[in-house]
């Protein structure tokens, strides 16, 4: 335990309607909120309704609240078989939310969102990329796609990586990004990794397999430094605290575009063992990244500051922080995004980290005290529905929901078809009266037994005890395989 | 007595590990409105239409056409039937067939948003049928083949059958009816090791194929009758069924066995009349029969007979049942 175990207590879960949760999201903050847009392309913009950080809701650009993830669907093709669709939340320097999407498997781009924060407005922009001029107004995103916004509000990318090309589509006019990718690609930057744009320079910044590119004009030159010119550069994040560049073996802290670079200070075999996949900036200058496994098997938080790894609390030794730090996720979460939402209408600023499947964890106090914040529906009071979410237990974890009308502790566990029991999640355990209480990490069945083995395919029973009263919800477990690592 | 009540009302706390999947757990529920009331220790008991299920050695024993139909309601809106029907084929051959269902009804299917995508209703089913031998007038064995299935109603998960599988069976029962003992060996496979595999499979929503293999637990279910002060038409049956399930995946191993005990009384305080109460790791069943056909009480000729069957079960985890309901009768 590097962190102080009974910071982790103080996660408390907050139930809001309509945040999608289920699949990858992609975060973005502007003064007005946070933005949040899962892989199905439903959007929704989560805000603090109320003076403490204990009320968040979820609501849609046009001030209409949500009722479910499902209710504002942005595009919903991605749920065709053989989608590559890639979430994209991102801000422009006018704080507008951006949002758009891109189907890789056939290279057919589709951008859908454009919002004006001040007014609400939001407009989908057609399919094709139209009237684009020169001017570079959105920074580069957690898909890595640089998006580029014109007078007219209109969308379209500047560079695609994961392509394997840069392109700008410059007036292009109606022409398709699949031709577009075709005619603009350029050779000696092919398979780009990632692109930033420095605030400081202005600089474009472009990691590819063969170096890292900037530039601030229509020409990019490579570094100049042996490691970064040569080599696979994995990733690149600019921002007030400097620019990181991940290269195969080696997380790299330049202090200016034009600087040396340095390897980072302290346990740089966890930027070895994992890709970068997001970076949020504070106004000191840290640098939030997420960190995950390159088969999505374990995945982090580490906070750099000036090219070193820092510690969340004095005395500790500066690692990963995860679940065992206050993380309100189970240890098996996938991390897909972070973000900092700035400080605005006074309330402070906040560090929002986007999970798959887990909701959203929340920090003001630099990673002190998490708040986690998931799609829940509120249960009848009292413990006399539980449901499990979802249903269908295919991969992860379950989440058992139930309510309590009194402070109590809870017993939970599953049963087989002959009321055999097959797992005890919890046992005597506290949980607060609430119209949906659980333990985010807790109150969870793999699919395992207590003997540690995985339960056969079929349908499973789920019984929430609390004191006299007891209820009872019903599961799948669809899970292959036979071994269970717990 | 005392002591042989005491101890039918004693259970071996079972060591569950693996269950066998829901083939394994459809088996142990059993079925019948008067198996139930029972607490399952069925396997000694006089012949009855489900002799196909509970023991098929019983087969022979009988003289016409046994017909049963039961239908039950457990909490959780779980609902389930029996179905079964024996005869005899002249003096020593005997015939039957079973089907036990269950399913849960309305279960709500929520995706990992919380919203509601379906209303699933799983079925399983297991059906046997089976041949009776007699090979002494007291004496006889049995053989049943059974297959199992289910759906378990999920938009993109394909439904599931278990192999087929064997079941042997001996039957033996005392000169004066007084006593009976029943043997049952369920779930031998039909591969060259004698396991009865099962593997599953389904399609996620991501369109992810799943698998999961396992043993079908075999189980050993050994079960005495004895009658206690019978007199014309009035007798106490005391019934027990000590049950082993072998989850090891080879046939001769014990390894991970699990036993457990049924227990169950039977009391025909008239010849038209029928109280039972049975016992089964800490759920309890009552009932009672009354026979409707021939319809004067006190007659006890004719050829037809036909019963009402009534039982209520209390499970230990899940609270009371009071709707089981069943109809039995001889052709």
């Amino acid at each position: 335990m590097k962190f102080p175990a009974f910071l982790a207590l103080l996660a408390v879960p907050l139930w809001a309607q309509g945040l999608p949760r289920n699949i990858e999201m992609s975060l973005a903050s502007d003064a007005s909120g946070l933005w949040v847009v899962n892989s199905e392309g439903q959007i929704t913009r989560v805000k603090n309704a109320g003076a403490s950080q204990s009320n968040f809701t979820t609501w849609e650009p046009g001030g209409r609240t949500v009722n479910s993830a499902a209710d504002y669907p942005i595009w919903r093709g991605a749920s065709h078989q053989g989608r590559m669709l890639f979430p994209v939340a991102t801000t422009d320097s006018k704080g507008r939310g951006l949002l758009g999407g891109f189907w890789k498997h056939d290279s057919t781009g589709v951008g859908r969102i454009l919002t004006n924060a001040a007014t609400g407005t939001l407009r989908p922009v057609p399919d094709q990329w139209v009237n684009v001029n020169d001017t570079l107004l959105a920074s580069a995103d957690s898909s890595q796609i640089l998006w580029q916004l014109d007078k007219e509000d209109s969308l379209s990318a500047l560079g695609l990586a994961n392509t394997g090309s840069l392109v700008t589509l410059a007036r292009c006019g109606a022409c398709s990004l699949a031709d577009a990718v075709k005619a603009r690609a350029t050779d000696s930057l092919r398979f780009i990794q990632g692109i930033s744009r420095d605030p400081v320079s202005k600089s474009l910044l472009v990691a590819t397999t063969t170096g890292l590119w900037s530039g601030t004009g229509p020409t990019l030159t490579k570094s100049s430094h042996p490691s970064l010119s040569k080599g696979n550069v994995l990733g690149v994040w600019a921002g007030p605290g400097g620019i990181y560049a991940q290269t195969d073996s080696t997380l790299w802290h330049l202090d200016s575009v034009n600087g040396t670079p340095r390897k980072i200070a302290g346990d740089s075999a966890l930027v070895v063992d994992h890709r970068i996949s997001a970076v949020a900036w504070t106004a000191d200058s840290t640098a939030w990244v997420l960190l995950r496994t390159a088969n999505y098997g374990l995945s982090g938080v580490l906070r750099l500051k000036h090219g070193r790894v820092v510690s969340l609390s004095k005395g500790t030794t500066p690692t990963l922080i995860d679940a065992e730090d206050g993380l309100p996720f189970s240890k098996e979460v996938n991390l897909s995004d972070i973000t900092l939402e700035p400080a605005h209408d006074g309330e402070p600023s906040r560090l929002w980290i986007g999970s798959r499947g887990e909701g959203l964890a929340m920090t003001s106090d630099a990673g002190g005290k998490w708040t986690l914040v998931s799609h829940k529906a509120a249960l009848r009071t009292g413990l006399k529905e539980v449901r499990i979410i979802p249903t269908r237990l295919e991969s992860g974890a379950s989440l058992v929901g139930y309510s309590l009308a009194t402070d109590g502790n809870v017993d939970i566990e599953i049963f087989n078809g002959a009321m055999e029991p097959v797992r005890t999640l919890v046992k005597g355990e506290f949980r607060p009266a609430s119209l949906r209480s659980e333990d985010p990490i807790k109150d969870r069945w793999d699919g395992c037994t207590d003997q540690g083995k995985l339960a056969t395919i079929g349908l499973y029973y789920v019984r929430v005890k609390s004191g006299s009263q007891v209820a009872w919800g019903k599961v799948f477990q669809l899970k292959g395989g036979s071994s269970c690592a717990r | 007595m005392r002591s042989l009540i005491l101890l039918s009302l004693l259970a071996i706390p079972a060591l569950a590990d693996d269950l066998g999947g829901t083939p394994g757990w459809v088996g142990r529920l059993g079925g019948g409105t008067r198996e139930f009331a029972l607490g399952n220790a069925a396997g000694a008991l006089e012949p009855t239409a489900l002799d196909a299920w509970w023991n098929p050695a019983r087969l022979p024993l009988r003289n016409g056409w046994d017909l049963s139909l039961s239908a039950e309601q457990r909490p959780l809106d779980r609902q389930g039937g029996a179905v079964g029907v024996a005869t005899n084929i002249g003096a020593r051959l005997g015939v039957g067939m079973s089907i036990l269902y269950r399913r849960d009804a309305d279960v709500p299917v929520y995706d990992a948003d919380e919203t509601l995508t379906q209303t699933s209703t799983p079925y399983f089913m297991q059906a046997q049928v089976a041949l009776g031998l007699r090979i002494t007038r007291t004496q006889s064995v049995g053989l049943s083949f059974g297959v199992y299935s289910e759906d378990l109603d999920l938009d993109g998960v394909q439904s599931y059958r278990a192999p087929a599988r064997i079941d042997l069976s001996w039957y033996k029962r005392g000169q004066d009816t007084a006593w009976a003992l029943g043997a049952v060996l369920r779930n031998i496979g039909l591969a060259s090791d004698l396991l009865a595999r099962e593997d599953r499979s389904g399609v996620s929503t991501d369109n992810i194929a799943t698998v999961n293999e396992g043993v079908i637990p075999r189980t050993l279910e050994l079960s005495g009758r004895y009658r206690v002060h019978p007199t014309q038409g009035q007798f106490l049956d005391l019934l027990l069924t000590p049950v082993f399930h072998l989850p090891a995946p080879e046939f001769a191993s014990f390894d991970g066995a699990e036993a457990g005990l049924r227990s169950g009384l039977e009391y025909a305080p008239h010849e038209a009349w029928r109280l039972r109460a049975g016992y089964e790791q800490g759920s309890w069943g009552v009932g009672g029969s009354a026979r409707i056909l021939p319809w004067q009480v006190d007659s006890t000729s004719g050829s037809r007979t036909l019963w009402i069957d009534y039982a209520a079960m209390i499970e230990r985890e899940t609270g009371a049942s009071l709707l089981t309901v069943g109809l039995r009768g001889n052709l």
